[in-house]
């Protein structure tokens, strides 16, 4: 359908006759009306909806001129009519809608009749008038799919809000997929009618067979509703393994930088236990070496015992034992009886009374043994707190630079997106598991589902060498046997179609959406679900259709209609300057960004 | 690039030509009734002269 002329008799705000042509050229394809606020483009927009589909009659105001209504006179019959012509596989057709508008008072009128008109001439110039007008303008562009067609650009992002079905219904309408699903329905009610009338006229062998039928075929439907469902979990499950990898995938280098990161941590974290268990040794050590601080007392003690020896304070040699069993003996080690010696013993009991303990003397005696060996213990554990400084200085240094890497892969990982990937691994082996799981499930299923098919053909093949004892049935059986065929074959075709549908539009949507949309690398992807759900996912493979900002679900939308436009005319994108792929377009939206999407498109 | 509607016709010349006769025909009164008529009323009477007409005269196969 191509519009090539637009003509307005007192429609709104244009006052007599208007008409504009539309460029039907090959190379300048698109018209843009251009125009000043109030200027009557909108309305120009609104006439042709209301032309082909009486769309707006009691929205959009008092449709009629009002500098018309205010020059008839009463009882004028006045005339509000839109011409829209347009060609459509080889034919030129005009619609007319017409409303005549009776004066009844000065500002008044009222509807006197109405009228809807589709006039078609062929390719050798006979023209005719349609008989069914709306009918006819439905099978060349139903009114369900018209504003995929016509739409306005002020709220065009309405179609890809997130809350709303108009995407799934947009794809039903304009693919018309309605048609196969009625076909299917009502091949499969007459196939179920032309077996229930076999029942009835059949044998009761027959009926037997048929109802054991009808149990087989009620298992079998069951069976694949199973099957269907478990092959969306795999589908699903795919995906969702598929997108997992593809974040693994590009963060392959954060992975990295993480794994030498938490790799760094680790060691970060038992140098730093080392360098705690090294200040313990180190206080421990330094409380061990008190004895350096007691060198000058231990020398000037050294010096005391020294001098007191000098001067026979302390005797050396002498022990206390000693004098006490010459007494005992009374012999002197030179032979002579102490008793014979005057004075002898009193000396002897006065060197014990000024003798010190045995234990004081070892004392003193080993005194300076116990400093030299005191000394020697120090310098031992003053040469291990060196050893231990050193330790805890390597020790120090080694965690400052885990501490600068670990810094530097922070900063690194900053630019890059947070992905934990570690979880994410996680995520990815248990999608994994279940897809195995499924797999199995589905073999099962089907292997239930070829033994079901295979005990319904052998019940088929049974009731028709019944019926084929019975003549009358042979014609009611033959017709079963089609419908049924036919049914499925529409079925099979119905799967088909719609995935090529949905493969179709989701292909030409991204396409046109990243050549669009500014900010293009932050999407990934465009996915149209089987139930035709349409999702955009971001850079890090999250779903954001939600997150949208108002600009870019216009170009988002926009990009729908493109596709959807192109999944019905057959176009390739991107758009070309030869080959627009915008219908008619509305636009007014107060959004430069779609200003400048369109722009690129026209470009 | 084949449009959808192309497409949608392939996948009924994969078919047998009786049943592609049969799913063509129907296909052909859904939508006349879908665009043309807002209650699908008699449209199985019309699917089952259709079914009649390729059980009684197959395309390829015996008469009945």
């Amino acid at each position: 359908m191509k519009i090539f002329l637009i003509r307005v008799l007192n429609f709104k705000q244009y006052y007599g006759e208007q008409q504009a042509a539309i460029s039907d050229l090959k190379d300048l394809n698109i018209t843009v009306f251009h125009g000043l606020n109030g200027a009557g483009k909108t309305s120009l927009f609104n006439a042709i909806n209301w032309c082909l589909y009486g769309v707006g009659e009691n929205k959009l105001g008092e449709l009629l001129n009002k500098r018309v209504l205010l020059e008839a006179d009463i009882d004028d019959e006045i005339p509000l009519v839109v011409t829209v012509c347009f060609s459509h596989k080889n034919e030129e057709y005009m619609a007319e809608r017409v409303i005549i508008y009776k004066k009844t008072e000065k500002k008044q009128a009222r509807i006197d009749r109405k009228n809807f008109f589709l006039t078609v001439t062929d390719i050798s110039g006979n023209t005719r008038t349609v008989s069914n007008p709306s009918g006819k303008m439905n099978s060349i562009l139903p009114e369900n799919v018209r504003e995929y067609f016509f739409f306005d650009g002020e709220n065009i992002d309405d179609l890809t809000r997130s809350d709303n079905e108009k995407i799934e219904n947009a794809i039903i309408n304009i693919m018309r997929l309605p048609i196969i699903d009625k076909t299917y329905d009502h091949l499969e009610g007459i196939a179920n009618e032309y077996r229930r009338e076999l029942k009835r006229q059949g044998s009761i062998k027959i009926g037997e067979i048929i109802s054991q039928e009808e149990r087989l075929e009620k298992s079998l439907d069951n069976k694949k509703i199973q099957k269907e469902e478990i092959a969306e979990e795999l589908r699903k499950g795919k995906q969702q393994i598929s997108d997992l990898k593809k974040i693994l995938r590009e963060n392959e280098k954060s992975r990295h930088l993480q794994e030498r990161r938490d790799e760094l941590n680790k060691t970060f974290k038992t140098f730093n236990e080392y360098l705690g268990n090294l200040i313990l040794e180190i206080q421990k050590s330094v409380i061990q070496l008190y004895p350096l601080f007691l060198v000058n007392q231990f020398q000037s003690s050294l010096n005391i015992v020294n001098q007191k020896r000098e001067k026979g304070e302390i005797p050396s040699g002498l022990k206390e034992q000693f004098i006490i069993d010459l007494i005992e003996r009374d012999y002197c080690i030179c032979g002579q009886k102490i008793s014979d010696l005057e004075g002898a013993k009193d000396h002897l009991l006065s060197l014990i009374s000024n003798s010190y303990t045995s234990k004081f003397e070892d004392i003193i005696i080993k005194l300076p043994g116990d400093i030299r060996s005191v000394n020697n213990i120090t310098n031992n554990h003053l040469n291990n707190l060196n050893r231990l400084c050193k330790d805890k200085a390597d020790v120090q240094q080694k965690i400052e630079d885990l501490d600068r890497q670990i810094d530097e892969i922070n900063r690194k990982l900053k630019d890059s997106p947070s992905v934990d990937i570690v979880n994410i691994e996680k995520k990815l082996s248990t999608f994994e598991e279940n897809q195995k799981v499924n797999e199995r499930r589905i073999e099962r299923i089907q292997f239930e589902i070829e033994n079901l098919e295979k005990q319904i053909n052998e019940k088929i093949k049974e009731r028709e060498k019944e019926e084929k004892k019975q003549e009358k049935l042979k014609l009611l059986s033959r017709k079963e046997e089609l419908a049924r065929k036919a049914s499925s074959a529409v079925l099979k075709i119905k799967e088909e179609f719609y995935e090529q549908t949905r493969l179709r539009i989701e292909e030409e949507t991204k396409k046109v959406f990243l050549e669009l949309a500014w900010k293009h690398d932050q999407f990934q992807d465009i996915r149209l679900d089987r139930d035709f759900q349409l999702e955009v996912i971001d850079l890090w493979g999250l779903p954001s259709r939600e997150e949208l900002s108002a600009g870019e679900r216009q170009i988002l939308s926009l990009a729908f209609i493109c596709a959807m436009v192109n999944g019905v005319k057959g176009a390739s994108l991107p758009p070309t300057k030869k080959r627009c792929a915008i219908p008619l377009f509305n636009h007014a939206t107060p959004f430069k960004i779609l200003c400048s999407a369109v722009e690129q498109v026209i470009e | 690039m084949k449009d959808l509607q192309s497409i949608l016709l392939d996948l009924f010349d994969d078919l047998d030509s009786d049943i592609k006769g049969i799913v063509s025909e129907v296909y052909l009164i859904e939508r006349e009734f879908m665009d043309f008529y807002k209650k699908p009323h008699g449209i199985n009477e019309k699917i089952r002269d259709v079914i009649d007409k390729y059980a009684k005269y197959p395309i390829n196969g015996e008469k009945l």
